[in-house]
């Protein structure tokens, strides 16, 4: 097993630039996903790290040594494409020998080997089975023996639940996880399912427009989004413009529409007058009947209420005519639509950031 | 930035870096540069074709001296006796209208025949196109010799027609324009039927269903929703039909019987029996220039006929 | 199941295509049917009344020796356009270079010039050959074979792009992160993969030399004269029953070549050849 590195890379395409100065380490053992939006880049990070894409600035180390410059399959690498790319004029067992083959491995320790692997992808005795015919599940889990066969030191899967029905891929997710964990190979997984790298990642690497926007593990990433982008990314989120009133040392006032106006903790300092964003979340938002009170109030009608089981998510339509999603715990008496509400947020739940999109509570 | 790049930064020597940016240039599918491969092709391709051909068009600007000798001189004489010659010129004509013939016929046989393939679909058509893509494929000597056997004054069809008292005396259809029309469609009829097979495959059935949902007779489908979308294909079906007729040369021996004088025909003889090799070169630099310029036009007339309708159909 | 238009339509197109189907086959039905017929240089016996091998037996040496000069020059005509068309498809799909569409162009130039033209072509550059080194390239099969390749590449390149062109790299990727080599990859992953390209190429390749009369009636002479030019020529001077057996035999022979390729290709034969 293997640590990856890459450093300052970047690929651009003539004008376009599909990845900028990407910096990243995994460590040895670990699952990183890569996780973003269509087009923003991971897929070519990704096969940058493979070798099929040679990067126009920067390195990258696979356990420390320097393979910018070699080809993919020197690399020692187990790769897992999108539609599984399993070489269709040999069965199973040919298909997962391959890597082995390559190797030169005597025949009856490839045979061992495979059967091994058979068992490890729940396939035991389906070795001489074409592999066209299988069901998507079973590609998958072939195009993934055929990966590992060869024992490689990092392992790179390039959104390989896909093309499965969901409950087939919450099954394969369980499993892969599983299995990562149990063999402790270097993994790096790309998709545009924020919910599969909740599941899958130790840590999870955000990235857009061809820039990684943050690393961290899911709980980092939804708690404290270092920008915009992931604070809308990861997790429901309510945005509400606004703008930099008073500042008072560390809290600022921010001033929404509507006159609304509350104080914030930040760490960086805005300018006065400055465009903010705040940003909180459906579930740290409090509805409470109208009246007298204390704190950062803002008030609204409810506009629509969705029952979704254990919880009860109301729109409310503010003064300033924006809408807010508010989740509340089921239980309790549930608001009817056109009741007046007093909207409280929780203030260390708020999240503020500037015209550029940084938040405003870190360096 | 960050700690890791500044830890690699050093390790990065500037002959690396060096290397990389000129590898960066290395293309996928194992960076072997797929071009290469183009090279032996084109060389080969290039070879058969300008060398021989060139030297054929050079030749046909020298004057054939008999017995396949040929004069030093330069002379445009072959063409100016090609194109002013009414022997030439009947020839020419002659393969003009057998082609137009043959492949306007084929158009009017072929596509209703393409529909209802196109129509039947499954295996049934599947089994039908290889059929016919088979008489294509079986040496065209073979069905000439079956033609002969019908069309021949004691062939199948003059039997019948004096069988049934249509004629007094047997329809003399071979050494006859009638037997090489016949021929020439014989020869083109496959290819036109799988073409518009394809194209008419283009255009999905529930197009015709939604007309008829609306009201539509069968003519008024025809007219206004089959044809209009196979135009494009009709018309490139009908070129290749008709360039293929413009070349045909054993249907027109072996139907004409060495009396319809074709083109090709005429090549031939002009070349081998008269040894006339500047004369047959000039004119088959002609029929070859006459087809180019007849596809290159009517190319270029549909290509504005539909540029000028697309921006009503935006 | 279909929907049901307007019956009359479908009648008017089936009739034409029962027309179509009917008009193509008859010729190769009277070549069968009077191949097995009492026959003699001016008669032919359709239908016929009675049933013999006798045509079949009276083909003549020449007649086979014939046929094995076309399956010889048809072969290697194959093989050796096969071989440039691969090249040619491999550089135009694979490839980046610019005028990639004119080089398209280039390829389906030979098909674009009638047959005769060609032979002629080639007839008197032989000529000019001969002249030039003193190697005369129309007393063996070889001046024929590469007017052949020449006519051949364009369906080799046709069908061999189309399988090329649906290739998936994503398979090439695979075995390159497997370890594989080029060479390696080529013949176990992609070859096998096109493969039906390459035979449909090959197969094209094939009839399209060994069905060619006007090429062939150029450059063939002697004792290399291929079948169908013998038969030409019979046809126009000499005619003999046995003729009407040999073509019944090219005509099953082909019937079956051509359902076992399909087999072997799939329906690739049913793909129109591009021009």
């Amino acid at each position: 097993m293997a640590s990856v590195a890459i450093c300052n890379v970047g690929k651009s395409y003539g004008t376009l630039t599909a990845v900028r100065d990407a910096s990243l380490t995994v460590n040895e053992g670990e699952f990183v996903v890569l996780l973003g939006p269509s087009g923003c880049g991971k897929t070519t990070t990704l096969r940058i790290v493979a070798g099929f894409v040679r990067p126009t600035q920067g390195r990258v180390l696979i356990g420390g040594e320097d393979v910018t410059d070699l080809a993919p399959r020197s690399r020692n690498i187990g790769m897992v494409f999108q539609n599984y790319a399993l070489f269709p004029n040999m069965n199973v067992a040919e298909n997962i020998a391959f890597g082995l083959r390559q190797k030169k491995v005597p025949r009856a320790a490839i045979e061992a080997r495979v059967t091994e692997l058979l068992e490890l992808i729940q396939m035991p005795g389906r070795g001489s089975h074409p592999v066209m015919t299988l069901s998507g599940g079973q590609q998958q889990r072939v195009a993934l023996a055929r990966a590992l066969a060869a024992s490689p030191r990092v392992l790179l899967m390039d959104e390989p639940l896909g093309a499965l029905d969901a409950r087939l891929r919450e099954t394969m997710q369980l499993e892969l996880t599983a299995m990562q964990r149990r063999l402790g190979i270097t993994t790096i997984l790309v998709t545009h399912d924020q919910h599969e790298a909740m599941v899958l990642a130790d840590r999870i690497v955000v990235i857009a427009d061809g820039r990684i926007q943050q690393t961290g593990t899911s709980d980092e990433l939804y708690r404290q989004p270092r920008n915009r982008f992931v604070a809308e990314f990861i997790g429901a989120n309510n945005i509400l413009p606004g703008r930099v009133g008073d500042i008072d040392g560390e809290t600022i006032k921010v001033e929404l529409r509507g006159g609304n106006a509350l104080w914030a903790p930040i760490r960086r300092a805005p300018q006065r007058g400055e465009t903010v964003d705040l940003a909180i979340r459906p579930q740290h938002v409090g509805l409470a009947a109208p009246g007298p009170g204390t704190g950062d109030v803002l008030t609204g009608q409810v506009a629509e209420r969705r029952f979704l089981g254990n919880r009860v998510n109301y729109s409310v339509r503010l003064a300033s005519d924006e809408i807010l999603i508010a989740e509340c715990p089921g239980d309790g008496n549930p608001l009817e639509p056109g009741t007046r509400v007093t909207v409280t947020l929780s203030v260390e739940h708020i999240h503020l950031f500037d015209s550029a999109g940084r938040a405003l509570r870190d360096d | 930035m960050t700690t890791e790049a500044k830890l690699f930064e050093r390790g990065v020597h500037p002959a690396a870096r060096r290397l990389a940016a000129r590898a960066s240039a290395r293309g996928g599918h194992f960076g072997i540069r797929w071009d290469w491969f183009l090279v032996p092709a084109v060389l080969i391709s290039l070879g058969l074709l300008a060398l021989p051909q060139g030297m054929f068009i050079l030749l046909s600007f020298h004057a054939d001296l008999g017995l396949g000798q040929v004069s030093l001189a330069f002379t445009i004489d072959n063409y100016v006796r090609v194109l002013t010659d009414p022997f030439y010129g009947h020839a020419f004509w002659l393969t003009l209208y057998l082609s137009v013939a043959a492949a306007g016929i084929g158009l009017l046989v072929g596509f209703p025949a393409a529909y209802a393939l196109a129509r039947i679909g499954g295996w049934i058509a599947s089994s039908l196109i290889s059929l016919i893509l088979t008489t294509s494929l079986v040496t065209v000597v073979v069905k000439l010799m079956g033609l002969n056997l019908i069309l021949e004054p004691t062939g199948m069809i003059n039997r019948a027609l004096l069988a049934l008292h249509l004629v007094r005396n047997p329809v003399q259809m071979l050494n006859d324009q009638t037997g090489v029309l016949i021929g020439l469609v014989q020869y083109t009829l496959p290819m036109t039927i799988v073409l518009l097979f394809g194209v008419v495959q283009t255009i999905p059935v529930s197009l015709e269903e939604a007309a008829a949902t609306l009201g539509a007779s069968n003519a008024t489908i025809y007219r206004k929703i089959i044809l209009p979308n196979s135009r494009a294909g009709l018309i490139a079906t009908g070129l290749i039909a008709f360039n293929m007729s413009m070349g045909a040369f054993t249907s027109a021996v072996l139907l004409g019987g060495g009396r319809v004088l074709t083109m090709p025909v005429l090549i031939q003889q002009t070349i081998i029996q008269n040894t006339d090799y500047a004369k047959g070169a000039a004119l088959s630099t002609v029929l070859v220039a006459f087809v180019f310029l007849i596809n290159l036009s009517i190319g270029a007339v549909f290509a504005a006929r539909g540029r000028k309708a697309a921006p009503d159909a935006g | 199941m279909r929907g049901e238009p307007d019956w009359s339509r479908r009648i008017a197109s089936k009739c034409a295509l029962a027309a179509a189907m009917v008009f193509l086959l008859a010729p190769f039905i009277v070549v069968l049917g009077s191949s097995f017929g009492t026959a003699s240089e001016y008669r032919v016996d359709f239908p016929p009344h009675a049933l013999t091998l006798a045509n079949y037996a009276a083909i003549s040496a020449g007649y086979i020796h014939a046929a094995s000069v076309s399956l010889l020059v048809g072969s290697i005509v194959a093989l050796l356009a096969s071989i440039v068309g691969l090249c040619a498809a491999l550089g135009l799909v694979r490839g980046r270079l610019v005028g990639r569409e004119a080089l398209q162009s280039f390829f389906r130039l030979p098909i674009q010039i009638p047959f005769v033209v060609t032979g002629a072509v080639f007839l008197q550059f032989y000529y000019q050959f001969a002249d030039w080194t003193g190697l005369n390239l129309l007393s063996g099969p070889l001046g024929l074979i590469l007017a052949h390749v020449f006519v051949a590449v364009p369906y080799s390149v046709g069908a061999i792009s189309a399988v090329l062109v649906r290739f998936d790299p994503a398979l090439e990727e695979a075995a390159e992160s497997l370890g594989a080599g080029r060479w390696t990859t080529f013949w176990e992953v992609t070859f096998p993969v096109i493969r039906p390209g390459v035979m449909a190429g090959l197969f094209y390749a094939f009839i399209v030399s060994f069905g060619d009369v006007p090429v062939a009636l150029f450059l063939a002479t002697g004792p290399w004269t291929t079948l169908p030019v013998r038969i030409f020529q019979d046809m126009q001077f000499d005619f003999r029953p046995s003729m009407l057996a040999v073509s019944a035999l090219i005509s099953i022979v082909s019937l079956a070549v051509i359902l076992g390729v399909q087999k072997l290709a799939g329906l690739e034969l049913v793909e129109p050849r591009r021009r």
